[in-house]
Formats: C-alpha cells, sequence, structure tokens
C-alpha cells in the first residue's frame, strides 16, 4: 500500500489542500481589506468551500484504501463527513457575515471557519493515532479562536479560556492514552492496533482506550466530559455555536467510530456495552439539564448533548446492527439541519431582541415569523416529530438498538425522547402560547433568510422523501477496515 | 381517491395563507371540509359492503431500503372511522365559524389533523400509521394551549402532549419490534401478519403487546393512564374536546383492533383476563368518579372513560382465543361499533355543553337548573343525547353495548356482570344529571336564553339523525366490520391460533 509512493497520493486530499490554500489566502487578506469589502472574504469562502464540495463529490467514485502510508482513509464514510463540514460551514458562513459585520476581526472569521472545517474533514479520515490527535488539535484551536473572536464580550473571552483549559488538560490526558498504546504494540495506526493489541494485557489496553476515549468525548460532549460546552455555547457568538454543536460534534464522532470500529474490532474490553451504557447517560444528563434552562442558548447546548446520546447509540451498536452506523449518518444530517437551524433562528432573534433568555421571546411567532417558525419547525424536529426528518433517523436508531439486542437502551432512550418534549416545548410556548402587543421587528438579512429557509426546507423534505437520504447513508456507511477481517 | 381525502385537508390549510381576509377563510376551511366529506362519502358509496375488506387500495414506494411503502386501503373497520373524521372536522369548522381569535391558525390546525386521522385510519404500513399517529397529535397541543379556556390551559395542553408523546413512543417500539421480527424486514401490514412472526407467546410478543397497550391505552384511555383527559377536556375548547373525545380517543381502539390483535394473538390471548379486569374497572371508575364531578364538561370528559372501558372489554374478549368464535366476532364488531358510537354521541355532547357554556358562561352543575324550561328544543336534545350515551335501545351506544356483553357472558361472567354495574351507574349518572339541569326549578337567571341558531342546529341534526339510524339498522355495518375482523390480510378472527 504506497510505501514507495508515500507523498504522491495527493490526488485524494484535493478538497483539504484547496480549503488549506484558501486559509492562507484569507488569513492576511482579511486584515487588509477595508471594512465596506470584508465580505469578500465570506464570498470567496463560500466559492472555495462549493469547489470542496464538487471535489469530495467526485471521491465517492475512488475505490476504497489508505494512502499516505496508512494514515489516511479514502473511504465513502470520510467523503460523507467531507461533505458534512463543507454544508454545515457553508450555513455558518451565511450568517456570521451580517453577524460580525463591524466589528473587529470581522474579516479572519471565515478564515478561521475554513480551517476548522478543514480539520474536522481531515480528522474524519484519519486512522493514525497521531494525525487524530493533531487534527483534533487543530479543530480545538479554531473553535476557542472563534470563541473569543468577540473579544469585546467578556462572557465570549471567559468561554474561550475555560474551553481553552479544558481542552489543554483533555488533550493531555488523551495523548497519554495513546502513547500507552504506543508503548504496547509499538504503532500507532489504528489497522495495526487491531492486529497487535489482542495479545497484548487486556487491563492496560482497557486503560489506555479509555484515556483515549477522554480526548474524544471532549469533542463529542460525551457525559462526563460535556461541562465547558454550555458555558462555551452561551458565551460563544451565536452561529458559532451552532458550528460548534454540529461541525466538531460530528467530527468526534466520525473519529470515534473509526477507532473503536477499525482498531477495536473483537470488542475489545466490552466496548460497546461501555458506550452504550455513556450513551444512556449522556442522554439522560442532557436532557434532564437541559429542562430548566432559561437562555435558550443553554437550553439547546444541553439539548445538543442529549442529542449526541441518541447518535452514539449508533456507535455502540456498529458491529452488531447494519442499521447503527447508516442510522447515526441520517441522524446527523438532519441534525445538522435543525441544530443549526434552531443555533442561527436563535442569532436572527437574539440581534433584535438582545437577548437569548425564553421570557424575551413572546409573541415572536407573530413580531419575527420567518425565524419563530423555523425555530419552531427545529424544536418540534429535535423532538422526533414526522415528517420532520429526524424521526426516520431516530426510527433507524431505535432498531439499531433492539437489533443489538439492547432493549434497555431503546427503553432508555424512548424516555428521554418524551422527556426532551418538555423543554422543546417550553421553547414553543412564547412563541406561539404568549401573545405579545409589540411592534414587528425587522426582517432578517438576507443570507440568513436563505440559511434558514435552506435549513428548514432540508429538515422537512428529509421526512417526507426520505429514501435519498438513507439510501445515501448506507453507501456512506461502508468503513475502510482491514484487509485481513 | 384516499390520497385525495389524506392531503386534501393539508391542501386547504396552505390555501387559507393565501389571502388575509377572515371571511374568506372561513369559506375555504369550510369548503375544505366539506370536500373531504364529499370524497369520504363517494369512497363509502364505491365501497363493497358485501365484501368488506381491504379496498382502495394505493401503493407507491417511499423508503424502499428500510421496508416501508405509501400503502393505503380501506375496509369495513376503518371506513366508519373516516367517514367520522371527515364529519366531525366538517361540523367542528362549522361549529367554530364566528371563532375570532386567531382564526387562520385555528382552522388550519384542525386541517392538519384532519390529515393525520384520516392518514391514520387509511394506511396500511407500520411506518405511515406511526407518523400519522404523532400528526394527529401535534395539532391539539396548540389547540388546547393556545384557545383553551383561561386557567391552568398550559398545563393541560403539556400534560395531554407528554403523555401521548410516551405512549406513541411505545407504540414505535412496539412496531420496530415487529419490523426487525419479520424477515425480510417490513413495515407493510399484512406482510407483517402473514409471516407471524410474534403469533406464540414468546418474551418478543409479551414486550410488543406492552409497549402497544400503553400507548394505545394512553390514548383510549384507559385507567391509570388515563389523568391527562379530564384536564384536557376540562381546558379545551368546545371544538377541541369534540375532536379529542370524537376522534383522538378513537386511535386508541382502532390501533388496538388493527395492530395488536393480528400481530401478538398469542401473548393478548394469553393476557385476556388481566385485560378484560382493568377494562371492567376503567370502566366502572369512569362512571363512579363522573358522578362526583361538578363541572357539566368533565362529567361527559369521565363517561368517555367509561365508555372506552367497553371498547378494551370488547378487545379483550375478542384476544381470547379460548371463547367461541361466534363470542369472539360479537364482542369485536361491538368494540368497533363502539368506538363510531360514541363518536357520534360524545360529540353532541359536548357541543351541547360548548352552547349551553356560551349561553350561561357556567359549566357549574350546581348553577344549572330548568334549562329545559328556558331552552325547550336544546333541552330536548341534551336529554335525547344522555339517553342515547346511557345505551338506549335503538340508539347507537346499545347497539354496540349488546354486542359487548353477550360476547362477554359467553366467556367472563364476572366482567359482563361489572360491565352492566358500570352501565347502571352511568344511567343513574345521566338521569340525576338531567334532573339537575334540565329539570327543576327556572332560576329568572337563565330565563331569557337565546334559543338555538341556525348554525347550531345544523352541527346537531346530523349527529341525533346519524345516532338513530345506527340505533334502528345496524346489520350493514355490523356486517363490514365482523368481515373485515374474520376474513381478509388483517382478520383475526377466524382460521388462525
Amino acid at each position: 500500500m504506497g510505501v514507495m509512493q508515500g507523498g504522491m497520493e495527493l490526488w485524494a486530499i484535493v478538497p483539504e489542500m484547496t480549503l488549506g490554500i484558501l486559509v492562507l489566502l484569507l488569513l492576511p487578506l482579511g486584515s487588509y481589506l477595508p471594512s465596506a469589502r470584508k465580505f469578500l472574504t465570506t464570498t470567496i469562502a463560500l466559492t472555495g468551500l462549493g469547489a470542496a464540495a464538487v471535489e469530495s463529490c467526485m471521491m465517492f467514485s475512488f475505490r476504497t484504501q489508505a494512502i499516505f502510508i496508512g494514515t489516511y482513509a479514502v473511504d465513502q464514510f470520510a467523503v460523507y463527513f467531507k461533505l458534512f463540514a463543507v454544508v454545515a460551514t457553508a450555513f455558518v458562513l451565511l450568517a456570521t457575515e451580517s453577524h460580525f459585520k463591524g466589528r473587529p476581526h470581522a474579516g479572519e472569521v471565515p478564515a478561521l471557519l475554513l480551517m476548522t472545517c478543514l480539520g474536522i474533514m481531515a480528522l474524519a479520515a484519519s486512522q493514525n493515532l497521531a494525525l487524530i490527535a493533531l487534527f483534533i488539535q487543530l479543530v480545538t484551536v479554531g473553535s476557542y479562536i472563534l470563541i473569543g473572536i468577540a473579544k469585546e464580550s467578556r462572557l465570549a473571552t471567559e468561554a474561550a479560556l475555560k474551553m481553552f483549559l479544558f481542552s489543554a488538560a483533555v488533550g493531555a490526558v488523551m495523548i497519554y492514552g495513546m502513547v500507552l498504546l504506543f508503548g504496547l504494540t509499538g504503532t500507532l495506526d489504528l489497522p495495526q492496533l487491531a492486529m497487535k493489541l489482542p495479545a497484548m494485557p487486556v487491563v492496560t489496553t482497557i486503560a489506555a482506550f479509555c484515556l483515549v476515549l477522554v480526548g474524544y468525548g471532549f469533542e463529542v460532549t460525551l457525559v462526563p466530559f460535556h461541562t465547558w460546552a454550555p458555558d462555551a455555547y452561551q458565551g460563544a457568538p451565536t452561529p458559532i455555536a451552532g458550528f460548534l454543536s454540529v461541525g466538531p460534534k460530528a467530527a468526534g464522532l466520525a473519529v470515534l467510530l473509526r477507532t473503536l470500529y477499525v482498531a477495536f474490532p473483537h470488542n475489545l474490553g466490552h466496548w460497546a456495552e461501555l458506550i452504550a451504557v455513556l450513551a444512556a447517560v449522556t442522554m439522560t444528563v442532557g436532557n434532564v439539564f437541559a429542562l430548566r434552562q432559561t437562555s435558550v442558548k443553554r437550553l439547546l447546548a444541553y439539548s445538543s448533548i442529549g442529542q449526541v446520546g441518541y447518535l452514539l447509540v449508533g456507535v455502540a451498536a456498529a458491529q452488531r446492527s447494519p442499521f447503527a452506523i447508516a442510522g447515526m449518518l441520517v441522524y446527523l444530517t438532519v441534525y445538522l439541519f435543525m441544530n443549526m437551524g434552531a443555533f442561527l433562528a436563535v442569532d436572527a432573534i437574539e440581534r433584535q431582541v438582545g437577548s437569548d433568555d425564553l421570557m424575551k421571546f413572546a409573541g415572536l411567532g407573530r413580531r419575527l415569523p420567518l425565524s419563530a417558525g423555523i425555530l419552531a419547525v427545529c424544536m418540534l424536529a429535535l423532538a422526533g416529530f414526522p415528517p420532520f426528518g429526524s424521526f426516520v433517523g431516530k426510527v433507524m436508531l431505535f432498531n439499531a438498538a433492539l437489533d443489538g439486542g439492547w432493549t434497555w437502551l431503546a427503553v432508555v432512550m424512548l424516555l428521554n425522547i418524551g422527556l426532551s418534549l418538555f423543554y422543546y416545548a417550553r421553547v414553543l410556548i412564547p412563541l406561539y402560547l404568549h401573545p405579545s402587543q409589540a411592534k414587528p421587528l425587522q426582517k432578517e438579512p438576507q443570507p440568513l433568510r436563505f440559511a434558514l429557509l435552506l435549513l428548514g426546507i432540508g429538515t422537512v423534505i428529509s421526512g417526507i422523501l426520505p429514501q435519498a437520504w438513507v439510501a445515501f447513508a448506507i453507501h456512506a456507511s461502508s468503513l475502510l477496515v482491514p484487509v485481513s477481517r | 381517491m384516499l390520497s385525495l381525502c389524506i392531503f386534501l385537508p393539508l391542501l386547504g390549510a396552505m390555501l387559507l395563507y393565501v389571502t388575509p381576509n377572515v371571511q374568506v377563510q372561513r369559506w375555504i376551511a369550510l369548503s375544505t371540509a366539506a370536500l373531504v366529506l364529499g370524497v369520504s362519502i363517494m369512497l363509502a358509496a364505491l365501497f363493497n359492503w358485501q365484501r368488506g375488506t381491504l379496498q382502495f387500495e394505493e401503493r407507491a414506494s417511499w423508503i424502499p431500503t428500510l421496508g416501508s411503502s405509501y400503502h393505503l386501503a380501506v375496509d369495513g373497520l376503518s371506513l366508519p372511522l373516516l367517514l367520522l373524521s371527515g364529519l366531525l372536522t366538517f361540523l367542528v369548522l362549522l361549529y367554530a365559524w364566528k371563532q375570532e381569535k386567531s382564526a387562520r391558525e385555528y382552522f388550519a390546525l384542525y386541517l392538519v389533523m384532519e390529515t393525520g386521522l384520516i392518514g391514520f385510519f387509511s394506511t396500511m404500513d407500520l411506518l405511515l400509521f406511526y407518523v400519522f399517529f404523532e400528526v394527529a397529535l401535534v395539532p391539539m397541543y396548540f389547540i388546547i394551549g393556545i384557545w383553551g379556556h383561561e386557567g391552568q390551559r398550559l398545563q393541560a395542553a403539556m400534560k395531554f402532549f407528554l403523555y401521548t408523546r410516551i405512549g406513541s413512543l411505545a407504540v414505535l417500539l412496539s412496531i420496530l419490534g415487529l419490523y426487525l421480527g419479520t424477515n425480510p424486514h417490513t413495515f407493510d401490514l399484512p406482510a407483517i401478519i402473514a409471516a407471524r412472526p410474534f403469533v406464540g407467546t414468546s418474551v418478543g410478543a409479551f414486550l410488543i403487546l406492552l409497549g402497544f397497550l400503553i400507548g394505545f391505552g394512553i390514548k383510549l384511555p384507559i385507567v391509570p393512564l388515563h389523568s391527562w383527559l379530564p384536564d384536557a377536556h376540562t381546558e379545551a375548547p368546545t371544538e377541541g374536546s369534540v375532536i379529542l373525545a370524537g376522534l383522538l380517543l378513537k386511535l386508541g381502539g382502532y390501533g388496538l383492533l388493527r395492530l395488536a390483535l393480528p400481530t401478538v394473538p398469542g401473548a393478548f390471548s394469553a393476557w385476556a383476563v388481566p385485560i378484560a379486569a382493568i377494562a371492567v374497572v376503567s370502566a366502572v371508575y369512569g362512571a363512579a368518579v363522573a358522578m362526583a364531578q361538578t363541572d357539566l364538561k368533565r362529567l361527559v370528559a369521565f363517561t368517555s372513560i367509561n365508555h372506552m372501558g367497553y371498547v378494551l372489554l370488547g378487545v379483550a374478549v375478542a384476544a381470547a382465543l379460548s371463547a367461541d368464535p361466534a363470542d369472539r366476532a360479537a364482542a369485536a364488531s361491538g368494540a368497533a361499533y363502539q368506538l363510531i358510537a360514541h363518536g357520534l354521541v360524545t360529540s353532541a355532547l359536548f357541543f351541547l355543553v360548548g352552547m349551553l357554556a356560551d349561553r350561561t358562561g357556567t359549566r357549574e352543575i350546581a348553577r344549572l337548573s330548568g334549562i329545559w324550561a328556558a331552552l325547550p328544543l336544546f333541552g330536548s336534545l341534551f336529554a335525547f343525547s344522555m339517553f342515547a350515551s346511557l345505551g338506549l335501545p335503538a340508539l347507537a351506544h346499545f347497539v354496540a353495548e349488546v354486542q359487548i356483553v353477550l360476547g362477554t357472558l359467553g366467556i367472563y361472567r364476572w366482567a359482563a356482570f361489572g360491565m352492566l354495574l358500570g352501565i347502571l351507574i352511568t344511567t343513574a349518572l345521566f338521569l340525576w344529571t338531567l334532573q339537575r339541569v334540565l329539570l327543576g326549578k327556572l332560576s329568572p337567571e337563565w330565563a331569557k336564553l337565546p334559543q338555538l341558531k341556525r348554525r347550531e342546529l345544523m352541527v346537531l341534526v346530523p349527529l341525533a339523525i346519524l345516532i338513530v339510524l345506527l340505533g334502528i339498522v345496524p346489520g350493514p355495518l355490523v356486517n363490514i366490520i365482523t368481515t373485515a375482523l374474520s376474513a381478509g390480510p388483517l382478520g383475526f378472527l377466524i382460521g388462525r391460533k
């Protein structure tokens, strides 16, 4: 597998290279452009993302293989996440342009977003622990700069600092775990680990695995490594919070799944059961803590922790049920639409109302119909109501849990979805059920309206005509696995 | 044709947003509902009443990868309920003609709900079944939460929402259990029944049955799961109560007859005795608690629990494989007939209570008396509906309850006596209410109440006619229900063990 031609396989990372070049171009350009022309950086970034999307689509026809001395995977799964990152970033860009207009560092935001996007893309394809550590750092660094970029806001600075400290500690633990694995087996490649680990002492392996899990858990906001998320999302500029709740989480899930699926194929240390329990804990903690939040952003932060719990069911059952990975991917797509839609709608509302307090949302159904409508759709979708897309994903994840023989997990998930309705409905109540005499507000800026509409349509269409999504996800759920299996 | 019936209301709901003129919106809403009713009557006319089994089948691919298709059909069990949905939605919109507060949204929600209901009654695919089940649920939350009476409406709406959501998710889990148990995996109901994955008494079958019982039991509602119902009815607007009692409760009974009985017959039969016991408790409890109510609307709400208890009893007897097939058939068709009868009678009662409350501004039984003297026509219709509800012969409920009692007598004599006790209490209850509200001294406060308007009569008269008609000529309906339940791909009464 190409030891001879390592470095000659650049054809397989064209989307990543496109973004990398754009980042290098946009970073200086952003700060030099006069403020009236800062929007150009967004335009260029969107064009670049378009190009990266086309290039990624073309990769679907590539043969599944490992490149760069077996450290980087070319498979459908990775391509799926490349597209996912591109789409998520594009939606955020549509919102950040008007959000940061006139503020310091408006020009750098697109470049930083692209950099994080690049990190997500690369992370989903890496199958070497060193690369994984590297790209996790890239995603994290990008994330906390983006959080802290609103320097004028104390909350944002605090959030960035919190995330930084947390991520530094967690990153160190993770790397310690990776070193342990390296010490045990002498390799960092996931497929090689798979071959060597079964012969190693079980206790050390499990210890190392758990340490690595800490790092991944930080990224996916797995309970108990989720504590940074509510503060970070609340302090961050709202579109950035939306991005963080979708992009890095997806990357974390991808890398978690790939590591477990490729490096621990024999259910070593019973990781499937462990993840199933963690999934149950994560969804329960997220949903319970969301119940009493009054800040919508904090509520959405806890809700996204709960949602990750559902997604983790797909990871846990990956080797037990054909529905698991596909279900996770379907759910992830809809999650992108509905969660991003919710955050962007809150952003649109927050800009005019000046607060994300639930009490301030009274009567917005009449005062700001589009944003309120999208927010309502996204809330119902997050709660899993048909005909919105999330129900197909939930059905598949339920299937995965039942198929994997975990009826208890399905029941826990059921109770959680029922519970979550309580706080999702709490957001709906002021929007429509509380009257307000205040005047209608201004319409949202055009790009944001466009993004909101697309997200809303995506949420609905993916539920009414789910066949294409399901087929696509099943196609994309084929991971690169070592030939020996 | 069925698709037309399902999606016309949705189209009408969208059309409402074309114009800001409230008068035009009223006409759009009402004519949509009338059109749907017309289409469903046409369906009934074209329906082959001799055959009774699945007709008007439509099939298109939806999610082939998951084995789910857009598969519609109606038979003798679902056709009457489909007609009932069309009729009640039409009457409700007619009644809501004068709605002032956010009229457009109000109409739109009823139309969306109609889509969910008709879809639920006419689909043969379990995933679609679940989708329509939920679509019918969400609008009711808003109807109670926005247009409900002042007071506890938000809490009542939330309680309704949470209860029914847990129920529908339980149903979903059972559906997925059936799906995973069938090879190849499919959501198609006839295919699952034909494959018979859970006919025995395996653990899986019991779990699936449990999910169905919790889910449909909440909807029905049966006694330990009923506490959302009185609150929802107390707070809901009149139109909301009519739909809630007349149609949403029917989802539970229909679900048990359509999904649970044919798919897990063995497990159901094994649990028939405890289920029958719960049903009797439910019926007696509902009647007894209704007796203690001081609020007229709450009283009617509790009689729903009583009536639905009989439905569950009928279902339990129909499930008992050891019973005589003729008894099972009688009980099953009685349960289905009870659904329809209750839909008509209780809707009439809720309309009447609403009209009375509109006039007097109160639903306190203690404050009302001598209404018959003040409003002779209204009083007569009210008395008529109450007699219908207590099961007077020659009216709709009688036919249903006689069948259930006859079926039950053959196998669970104790349950039949329990049910008779329930009927006795209901009779006493309604006679007592009649005496308190309609008879008695007319207080001067109520002497000058306005008489029934033409629009209100137009709402009540069709219901009254149907109640009489179903009481006198039960033959054709009982016939198609029985054939639907015994023959055809969804039948469970004959030929399966």
